[in-house]
């Protein structure tokens, strides 16, 4: 282990005093999440979808839901609402299932209360968390003060009472981060270790090191660990970024804490394999970048891969990537560890065959 | 164990299609001896010590290293080696004291900062410790590299053209370094083109040439067997050939504006010169010579010697 330790902060030394590497690792995944997280953060003017559930089906509630749809019509944004069956339960798995912004639902028995002025809450589910839910507060709140105005009542008798849900919805950001961070992983470990291997080779690094007590397998241990605290200290600053100052509704979960393990562990292996059929620079990345690019454009990085035609998402489905990105966005975002641990049995799979094929078919002999 | 050899080649041969780079030499080292390997550019000295480090897979043959087939097992002895490749880069964006730092994990030696400089002033790099690799010289990364070789104190070292790109007294340095570690029980095995410093060094010396061995023995066994005697310089002589010297029965060569007379045995230079004075051949000045490696080698591949370099 002193061999690997001793390999490990001689690299590290090497790594950070090449500011191209330590740009390229920490620098640039931030520059792009930065720039993806303005470039596609929401608009002004959003889409919201609110569920009107009628459950008095009076004269007064549907004057209500009038009052609703014209302060609706006031607010930025389009509504859309419907008329639901009373027998309808309405709960967070519903306005998931109809990709729902939120619910309001009037109880039974509104009118008779409203006429004796009595206080009846209209009840609203909403996921403070989403971009809408200033905007469909505002338009209650409207419909509430013109209803009362129209009963003529002294006392106000309608209220909201809110039912905090998650309606599973995310923003660009919040799909994004993930993303970023696979191909982060992707970028780091397959196109630059082919790059500082060819180095090795023109520099005459390897012929050295042969002669030295340290095992192939030590320098490829030691690469490892190294990749695991750059790409950890990267992903760190990449949370802190995205989640503190773009807004992304991420969570670093031990579920994602393996799949970057295990994306290490499987871009790292592609890479040195790479590195030891490529032996000059140009030649190394000419082919890193002939894997990495289809790979960072088809695998659902930028955009969500049900977007894409059907020849596209079936050519993604060859590139380890999508697996890594997919696992990530089910357990950081959507909170979905049965899809994530599927993705990641693709990845540790994919991680333990190249690492053996890696750990075979690198050569320090000269050709 | 004086004279126990602890490399022993047998028929080893190298080839790469048509060119055999190495063709069927057989050798071995003693212990606690500097063992030169001597010839042109092309020989093959280097892909030779490059198989007994185990960075090429010979054709065919054997190579012994402490009793170990290193064809099979270089592993098993490598922390008992030391290596200066003959085309080495230091890693660049480390300073020296990190490096041997480096270097020293590797052989599992833990290096003080009182052992790195003791390292780095046996080498003469003790003023250019805060100096990344990349910024120093050639020499100096030379320098640096026999620092690597030296580090885990290696039992056998394997220095491939030390010397080239050092200056005179750098050179005359790392000269003394080497008696030094030789004296303390390291063997060394040398690849070298200057002849000054295999004839300085060594105590065994194979010369090679197109990749086989052409000979083989101690400086002196081989100056002794393969030159003629002591040898006579005639400075700016006048004619433009040797034919009027060699008329007159005598060994002569023309080296650049001066000529070469090889003194046979039993002949003494007072006669030479008395022929040389009662042939009225004319010269400005005469020097006499004892006969060097030089000799011996030209003798045996032919070719020249420009600064001390073999050409061929």
């Amino acid at each position: 282990m002193s061999r690997v330790l001793a390999d490990l902060k001689a690299f590290a030394k090497q790594f950070m005093r090449n500011p191209f590497g330590a740009a390229f690792s920490i620098g640039f995944p931030l520059l792009l999440l930065v720039t993806f997280g303005a470039m596609f953060s929401p608009s002004d003017s959003p889409e919201v979808h609110l569920l009107i559930q009628d459950l008095d089906e009076s004269s007064l509630s549907f004057e209500f839901i009038e009052d609703m749809n014209q302060s609706a019509m006031n607010q930025a944004g389009s509504f859309t609402n419907h008329m639901t069956e009373s027998t309808y339960v309405m709960n967070e798995a519903v306005i998931r299932e109809y990709e729902l912004s939120g619910a309001l639902v009037i109880p039974a028995g509104f009118e008779e209360k409203a006429l004796n002025s009595t206080p009846v809450d209209v009840i609203l589910y909403l996921d403070y968390s989403s971009t809408t839910d200033g905007i469909i507060i505002d338009a209650v709140d409207a419909a509430i003060e013109s209803f009362e105005a129209s009963l003529t009542v002294s006392n106000q008798v309608v209220g909201v009472e809110i039912v905090e849900i998650d309606n599973g919805e995310f923003v660009f950001i919040d799909f994004f981060l993930p993303g970023i961070i696979a191909l982060t992983i992707m970028l780091n470990c397959l196109m630059i270790l082919p790059s500082l291997m060819a180095d090795y080779w023109s520099h005459g690094y390897f012929k050295i090191l042969k002669t030295t007590p340290l095992r192939k397998w030590e320098w490829i241990l030691s690469k490892l660990i190294w990749y695991v605290i750059i790409m950890g200290l990267s992903i760190f600053l990449m949370l802190v970024v995205g989640v503190g100052v773009l807004g992304a509704e991420a969570s670093l979960t031990p579920i994602a804490v393996a799949h970057v393990l295990a994306g290490i562990i499987l871009f790292s292996s592609i890479g040195i394999l790479i590195g030891a059929w490529a032996k000059n620079t140009d030649t190394a990345a000419g082919v890193s970048q002939a894997i990495g690019q289809p790979m960072m454009f088809l695998s659902g990085i930028f955009w969500q891969l049900d977007e894409l035609p059907g020849i596209i998402q079936t050519i993604s489905k060859v590139f380890p990537l999508t697996y890594l990105g997919e696992g990530l966005r089910a357990t950081m975002i959507d909170g979905n560890d049965s899809v994530s641990l599927e993705n990641l049995a693709v990845v540790v799979f994919l991680a333990v065959v190249f690492f053996i094929a890696a750990s075979r078919l690198i050569s320090w002999k000269e050709k | 164990m004086p004279n126990e050899s602890i490399i022993t080649v047998a028929n080893l041969k190298k080839h790469y299609g048509d060119i055999k780079a190495v063709d069927d030499l057989s050798f071995d080292v003693a212990r606690g001896q500097i063992f030169s390997c001597l010839g042109p550019n092309g020989a093959g000295k280097t892909t030779t010590v490059e198989m007994m480090e185990g960075l090429r897979t010979p054709t065919s043959g054997s190579i012994e290293i402490f009793g170990v087939d290193v064809t099979q097992d270089y592993a098993s002895i490598r922390h008992r080696v030391g290596v200066l490749p003959q085309d080495f880069i230091p890693f660049e964006r480390l300073k020296a004291p990190e490096a041997i730092e480096y270097f020293g994990g590797l052989y599992s030696r833990e290096m003080s900062t009182r052992d790195i400089d003791r390292l780095l002033e046996t080498v003469g790099l003790e003023h250019r410790k805060g100096i990344i690799a990349k910024k120093l010289s050639g020499g100096e990364k030379k320098k640096l590299g026999i620092a690597l070789a030296l580090v885990g104190q290696p039992e056998l070292l394997f220095l491939d053209e030390p010397t080239t790109g050092l200056d005179a007294q750098a050179r005359r340095n790392l000269w003394g370094l080497l008696e030094d570690l030789r004296n303390e029980g390291t063997t060394i095995l040398l690849t070298t083109h200057y002849l000054d410093e295999a004839e300085k060094l060594s105590d065994d010396v194979l010369i090679m040439d197109e990749g086989k061995e052409v000979a083989r023995g101690s400086p002196e066994d081989l100056i002794g067997r393969h030159c003629g005697g002591r040898s006579i310089l005639l400075h700016e002589y006048g004619e433009d050939s040797t034919e009027k010297l060699e008329a007159m029965g005598l060994a002569a060569e023309r080296v650049r504006n001066d000529v070469k007379i090889t003194v046979g045995e039993g002949v003494s230079v007072r006669d030479v010169l008395r022929r040389l004075d009662s042939g009225g051949i004319r010269y400005k000045d005469v020097t006499t010579a004892e006969p060097t490696l030089e000799d011996a080698f030209i003798s045996l591949v032919g070719g020249t010697i420009v600064s001390g370099e073999l050409r061929k």
